[in-house]
């Protein structure tokens, strides 16, 4: 059997890995739903959509509520992701179904939520450079059905018509070098220095929860996720998180706390005895779409902090 | 001047494996060298999103009768099995691959019923490495039924033919893991199928089953010298990141089995394999996650019984 091995280093890395091509692509896709961050919390190298692979999809506001909703291909699947950003702060929830997850076909059923048929009709499209790739973006509007009732009507959306579009890979675009060195994000910083790091996981049958917390210099970042299959259905809840100081390690590495700002809420505490036993308790929680006050605390889960000398 | 063609054996899917007599194997697979066997990892690879949704799953559900006896279930609990030889447990052994200087790996496999009686079913990731560039794990790679304590009660069957699902080869994706191995005679010069029998296989069942899990463990708090089984693991769900992969979606059950499992059996009716062991989290080693078998299964087990 392969056992997969959850470790803080490769988190890190995963947070570069992750965020550079996420924010490249960002200024090409801005139609569609943002690239789930889930993965950091489970494995490297996973299949989050890299730049060779087509995406497709489309993003909507409903009316009522502070919530956007996107459909679009996620690897074999299709995910409708609910998302809800706050001054920095991320809170999303993913829906995850197989069904047809082609360019101009999205289809599957999210359980007991809802359903979408969509077929995307090209108004558009054009080449663009991101590095050495090049990508085709169609601009179009996709026609069909979408109705989604998320858990307790927190969210609620039926839409016939919807604009979005589809990337997919053209070949290679000539390299050219920059003119200007490019400002590096906030992503690439945390191998300034090196990070403290704290990761608080929990499983419970084929359900997974998990926080990482990092910490270099007086930035945080903070990750929480919840995975959960219910039938054909996924569900990966995520928020992210990266306050001043909202979490801090003592010199013996023998105590951390968190209390980080909206989508959480209140604070964890992390003690280390030393006969080696260790206390994850507070009343930390993080408000998921769908899922409030998700309890991120308790005897279940299992922690490791690395602070650096 | 003569020019020798080489000819390989005509093989539209799977390769041959360099002939390697069960002598040369039993002679070669010393208990030392099995011993110093490490479990194998899967590797990744990038998934190609539109191969998977060009993957279906449909297909009417199908049974091949197993040659043996009916497993009768006894406690639960992920336990040794006192006697590996039983003409129940003997279709399950321990899988030993040579990597030449770079040492050994070992998985799990289990006999199968098929008409050339020689057919052993395990995870593809003990066949080859996946994805596009995957690389065929065929040396020295022999299956060993019942074995315990470096004992090979049965004889070695060293493999002549080797495949996985053609999904796995292509994508990689786990919900293909998958393979097929045809084996040739023992020592004794008896098929696998004489020495031990075969399990049956079922494909396109629903998810929904009740498993007993046969494997050899390697890692802590095994060590993999003795076979061992959980029984009666009810199905618990799908891996949400079973979605992400091309394929259908993967089956999980309680049971914490380690690193040298990989392949091992999971039989439901107490005969009948429908799914193999593929990968656990270090978090918490249960659940296990296997393969579904479905229509490509079906199709890796048609080309392996096929071969002469």
């Amino acid at each position: 059997m392969s056992l997969r091995l959850t470790i803080l280093i490769p988190f890190a890395l995963a947070i570069v890995l992750l965020a550079a091509p996420a924010a490249q692509a960002a200024e090409a896709e801005q139609l569609l739903p943002p690239l789930p961050p889930r993965k950091l919390m489970t494995q490297v190298g996973a299949p989050v959509p890299p730049l060779h692979v087509f995406r497709s999809g489309f993003q909507v506001e409903p009316s009522s509520g502070s919530y956007k909703v996107g459909v679009s291909t996620f690897g074999s699947a299709v995910a409708l992701v609910v998302s809800n950003q706050h001054r920095g702060s991320v809170a999303e929830t993913i829906y995850l179904a197989k069904g047809v997850a082609t360019p101009d076909r999205l289809q599957a059923t999210f359980g007991q939520f809802g359903k979408v048929l969509m077929r995307f009709h090209e108004t558009s499209r054009h080449a663009v450079c991101l590095g050495t790739f090049r990508l085709v973006r169609h601009k179009g509007i996709f026609v069909g059905n979408l109705r989604f009732r998320g858990e307790n009507g927190y969210v609620s959306i039926h839409v016939h018509r919807a604009a979005g579009g589809i990337l997919e890979p053209g070949g290679r675009c000539p390299r050219r070098p920059h003119p200007h060195p490019r400002h590096h994000s906030n992503g690439s910083n945390i191998f300034f220095g090196t990070p403290s790091a704290f990761l608080a996981e929990s499983r419970h049958g084929v359900d997974f929860t998990g926080l990482l917390a990092l910490e270099f210099g007086p930035i945080s970042e903070l990750l929480a996720t919840h995975e959960e299959s219910r039938g054909k259905l996924a569900i990966i809840r995520a928020a992210f998180a990266d306050p001043h100081k909202a979490f801090h390690v003592n010199e013996a590495a023998t105590a951390a706390n968190l209390s980080p700002p909206a989508p959480f809420h209140g604070a964890g505490h992390y003690r280390a005895a030393p006969d080696g036993s260790t206390t994850w308790a507070g009343d930390l929680t993080v408000n998921f779409p769908g899922e409030p006050r998700y309890p991120l605390t308790g005897p279940d889960f299992k922690t490791f902090l690395e602070a650096p000398f | 001047m003569a020019f020798a063609v080489i000819v390989t054996a005509p093989a539209r899917a799977g390769v041959w494996v360099p002939q390697m007599s069960a002598r040369e194997a039993s002679a070669f697979w010393t208990p030392q060298r099995m011993r110093e066997a490490r479990p194998l990892e899967i590797k990744r690879s990038r998934l190609d999103a539109a191969a998977a949704s060009r993957a279906g799953v449909r297909g009417r559900p199908h049974r091949v009768p197993a040659e043996l006896p009916r497993l009768t279930i006894e406690a639960s609990g992920f336990e040794q099995v006192a006697d590996p030889t039983a003409p129940e447990y003997r279709i399950n052994g321990a899988i030993f691959i040579s990597f030449g200087i770079f040492g050994y790996a070992r998985c799990s496999g289990t006999a199968v019923h098929s008409g050339n009686q020689s057919v052993v079913l395990t995870a593809a990731h003990c066949i080859n490495e996946g994805g596009p560039r995957g690389r065929w794990l065929k040396e020295r790679w022999v299956f060993v039924p019942a074995f315990r304590y470096g004992q090979r009660p049965f004889g070695v069957f060293p493999a002549r033919w080797i495949d996985t699902t053609r999904q796995w080869r292509r994508s990689g994706s786990e919900n293909y893991d998958v393979g097929a191995a045809v084996v040739g005679p023992n020592q004794r010069g008896e098929t696998l199928g004489e020495a031990v029998g075969g399990a049956g296989i079922a494909w396109n069942l629903k998810a929904r089953q009740t498993f007993d899990v046969h494997g050899y463990p390697v890692e802590e708090p095994f060590d993999g010298e003795t076979q061992r089984i959980c029984r009666d693991e009810p199905f618990i769900g799908h891996d949400p990141n079973s979605f992400l992969f091309p394929g259908p979606l993967n089956l999980a059950v309680a049971c914490g089995v380690t690193g040298g499992a990989s392949g091992g059996g999971w039989t439901i009716d107490g005969n009948t394999l429908n799914s193999v062991t593929n990968y656990g989290y270090f978090d918490d080693t249960s659940p296990d996650f296997g393969a579904y078998f479905g229509k490509e299964v079906a199709r890796l087990y048609g080309r392996a019984a096929k071969v002469k």
